[in-house]
């Protein structure tokens, strides 16, 4: 296709893709710095030295990454975590989105179920209640401490909910005529018509579940069941210096490995980055196709 | 949104209200509960030593150490530390739950709402304040009477009961202080020996000495790299930290931000809006003004700003005594050889009186025990056990303790661990002379000392890895200039030591945010000097001077 472009557009164009590239380099950048800090000498890094090649190349910290019980504990415990997590979040989406996306005349008080979620997304009772509900239950220092808390993510039921009304009333009619029943309905036309969307359910639900650490540190009771970002939370934090001893002081020049903390952060953004590329293509289609509608 | 939905809307907010205001009186009878179901704890042995027969189960709530590396097949509940505990005393040490330092004190406030607190736990003084006044915790008095040993309470109360008394409430003695030397938290001034000889520059030892030494190091090139990238003092964004803050420039002008000090007329009063600290904001702004300040301080960590004393553009330092085990080892110390050559001196004066260094209480936490325990005997027993192994010099019995079968630092995992009130400021007097002489005896009796002293020889013989200890340990080290403080009187307490009052609780850290806000535009010249005084004013009339009523009310309690 040849477009005929006026200057005004070139311009534009030109300067368009500029600010891009300069947004996409500020998101890049301290990644790469991540990268490089953990394929450099400790000494190096100590110094300030790197900045976004690596000094005096060594794979020291990787090794010693995977050496480490504790990471590739929570490592497997954070996997265990998104396949149970999100395979719950999705079947309970589905679930809740299909008859939500019925008309008023099919599901009477449809409005006030979905008010019901949406209420949930504006308010939440806090962290005591939260803490003294998990407590209650018994589901604290178990995995579905993490997972059933936020096991219906209301943003998620939004979103495919009004991908479900987009697709066409049609095809749900002609299925009743030929005798289907709502499961049947859901499971062989509208589910597999949703590809795109589901992906990017699936996407968000698998991120979140990853990246949250706040949960695993307060729900957990001892860190043999923390999450991998629960982990690294409490080897990357600063020290308070108000509770230091004397004795901490002497640990800590042991410890204070920054070229460490950047293999084990890269390690643990890994498994999403490789997650992007297959999910990604879907990803925009998906947040838009419920958009419009006819 | 249609009129219909906005009645929906409205109905769901005072849907919510009555939901949250229901959740509030659940907490309480939760509470509630806690309280009345007390039960008197079972008399064991009086023996202090005794030990349990059979084992009895004690839980604690504990923090991690993520950089901790276990033995194989140990961990944070199952290690050699607590199975000494049941071979020893017979106490099964089980956590409830364990969690980062950093959440530590958010999972405590959520542990007690929740109301179920384990046996021991260690608590801020604002916790214990709120436990006492909920009637949750355990009157430690009799047990602390009947099963603390002697040395014990000998060890307790070496600093003449101050610390013990700071955990007393009508008399009784409610928890047991995690006590640590208040000495420990002094500041010092540390200089680059190297650079100050180099330029020919005086000692420092007044504040114009210090000031002329900073100018010197930011415009003559000290490092000789023929440009003019050096500073003369390294700063973070947090001024009054203890590693790289500015407490020790205030102090040299009399000033004491952030302690409450006695006036004149006996009265307590906040010191950080004395008229004392508006000269040290001065001098400060004055240095920055002339670039002897990294410019870019008031966003940078310890972490940033050691990068520069790295890469050999930082000249001076205030920091405590372990500055040179933290952070300044990882940038002195290179490839088993030290680059730079740090010495280390008193805080220096503006005038004729020397400056005092501010410390506090020492104490950084209690240790409670809660009112269901069963056996409340067993944390003095467990304290106890503590204070003999970490005080004896007969390496076996503190080993099992202390350190792991491949030397890692087990000591963490101890459930009580509380540091001699006279730590460091005792060696002070004898190490540097015993090192300087190499004569071991002066320091056999002194655990600290002896081993610092043995560090000091390895270092002397060229083991660049004990050079922190070696800092602490040498004539004119830091111990020494410790205990030379204590000689001269140079200890500025903070007299006030109690739970936050209730103005506090609630405005305190309002005032702190807004003291931190303006003191560093000030240093960095975005606001004037006199800003100090309008900020004075609003201070007291923000809840400052109803703080400083209650203050000297529990002053005057005392």
């Amino acid at each position: 296709m040849v477009y005929r472009l006026s200057w005004g557009r070139k311009l534009f164009v030109t300067a368009n893709y500029a600010f891009l590239c300069l947004i996409s380099l500020l998101c890049i950048i301290p990644f790469i710095h991540i990268l490089s800090l953990s394929l450099s000498s400790s000494t190096a890094a100590a110094a300030g030295l790197v900045k976004l090649w690596p000094v005096e190349l060594t794979f020291a910290s990787y090794q010693n990454v995977l050496n480490k019980q504790e990471f590739l504990h929570a490592f497997w415990i954070s996997l265990q975590r998104v396949v149970l997590g999100t395979s719950v979040n999705i079947l309970l989406t589905v679930l809740i989105a299909y008859p939500l996306s019925k008309e008023i005349r099919d599901l009477r008080w449809r409005t006030k179920y979905v008010w019901f979620f949406i209420f949930t997304m504006l308010f939440s009772g806090g962290l005591i209640p939260l803490y003294v509900t998990i407590k209650a239950t018994g589901l604290m220092d178990t995995i579905w401490a993490l997972i059933v808390p936020g096991a219906v993510p209301i943003f998620n039921v939004v979103l495919l909910l009004n991908f479900f009304r987009g697709l066409p009333r049609e095809l749900d009619e002609a299925a009743r005529i030929d005798g289907a029943g709502h499961f049947l309905i859901l499971w062989k036309i509208y589910v597999p018509l949703s590809v795109a969307a589901l992906a990017t359910v699936t996407l968000f639900s698998m991120v979140g579940h990853w990246n949250s650490w706040f949960d695993g540190l307060i729900f957990m009771n001892s860190p043999e069941h923390y999450p991998l970002q629960s982990f690294l939370q409490t080897i990357v934090i600063q020290r308070d210096l108000r509770f230091l001893k004397p004795e901490d002081a002497e640990l800590l020049k042991v410890v204070s490995d920054r070229t460490n903390n950047a293999a084990q952060i890269f390690v643990a953004a890994l498994p999403i980055l490789l997650v992007y590329p297959f999910l990604q293509r879907f990803f925009i289609h998906g947040i838009v196709l419920g958009s419009v509608k006819e | 949104m249609n009129r219909q939905n906005r009645n929906k809307v409205a109905v769901v907010m005072i849907a919510a209200a009555l939901l949250l205001s229901a959740c509030g009186k659940g907490n309480d009878s939760a509470a509630g509960n806690v309280s009345a179901a007390s039960g008197k704890p079972a008399q064991t042995s009086q023996d202090p030593k005794a030990k349990f027969e059979p084992p009895i189960d004690f839980t604690i709530a504990g923090t991690t150490e993520p950089n901790l590396a276990f033995d194989k097949g140990e961990s944070f509940t199952n290690n050699t530390v607590y199975d000494a505990y049941v071979k020893d005393l017979g106490i099964s040490i089980k956590p409830e739950w364990m969690v980062d330092p950093k959440q530590y004190p958010e999972k405590v406030r959520l542990s007690i709402v929740s109301g179920e607190i384990p046996d021991l736990m260690k608590v801020t003084a604002a916790d214990l304040q709120q436990l006492v006044d909920n009637n949750l915790l355990a009157d430690l008095t009799d047990v602390y009477d009947k099963y603390a040993t002697p040395e014990t309470k000998k060890f307790m109360s070496t600093d003449g009961g101050n610390q013990l008394a700071s955990a007393k409430f009508d008399g009784k003695l409610m928890a047991i202080p995690s006590t640590n030397a208040p000495y420990n938290a002094a500041e010092f001034l540390w200089v680059r020996k190297d650079w100050m000889k180099k330029l020919n520059l005086p000692e420092p030892k007044t504040m114009q000495d210090v000031l002329k030494i900073s100018e010197a190091f930011t415009n003559q090139d000290p490092d000789g790299n023929g440009k003019k990238d050096s500073f003369g003092f390294a700063a973070q964004k947090e001024i009054f930290n203890m590693v790289y803050g500015f407490t020790g420039i205030f102090n040299g002008y009399h000033a004491y931000p952030g302690a409450w000090i006695k006036d004149s007329s006996g009265k307590l009063v906040y010191g950080s809006v004395q008229p004392e600290i508006k000269n040290a904001l001065k001098t400060l702004q004055d240095m920055y003004k002339a670039g002897q300040i990294d410019p870019e301080f008031f966003v940078k960590d310890h972490t940033k700003e050691t990068e520069l004393v790295a890469g050999n553009k930082i000249g001076m330092a205030f920091g405590p005594f372990f500055l040179g085990s933290w952070p300044l080892s990882a940038a002195v110390v290179k490839n088993n050889t030290v680059t730079q050559d740090w010495e280390t001196y008193p805080l220096a004066s503006f005038d004729d009186k020397p400056a005092s260094t501010q410390v506090g209480l020492g104490v950084d936490g209690y240790y409670v025990v809660s009112k269901k325990s069963k056996h409340p005997e067993a944390a003095i027993k467990i304290l106890n056990k503590w204070i003999e192994v970490d005080n004896t010099t007969d390496k076996q019995v503190g080993k099992p303790y202390h350190f792991s079968k491949t030397n890692q630092e087990y000591w963490k995992l101890n459930p009580i661990i509380v540091v001699p009130q006279d730590l460091n400021v005792k060696t002070g007097a004898v190490l540097s002379k015993a090192v300087e002489t190499k004569d071991p005896t002066l320091v056999k009796d002194d655990l600290a000392g002896s081993s610092l002293y043995d560090d000091s020889m390895k270092f002397l013989k060229g083991d660049t890895g004990s050079w922190s200890s070696w800092m602490k340990a040498k004539p004119h080290g830091t111990l020494e200039i410790m205990n030379q403080y204590l000689k001269e009187n140079r200890y500025m307490f903070d007299e006030f030591s109690g739970a936050p009052t209730a103005t506090m609780a609630m405005k305190k850290p309002i005032l702190d945010q807004k003291e931190q806000e303006l003191f560093t535009k000030i240093i960095t010249n975005k606001a004037p000097v006199d800003d100090f005084d309008a900020f004075v004013k609003d201070w007291n009339s923000l809840g400052g001077e109803q703080i400083t009523k209650e203050v000297n009310d529990w002053y005057a309690k005392k």
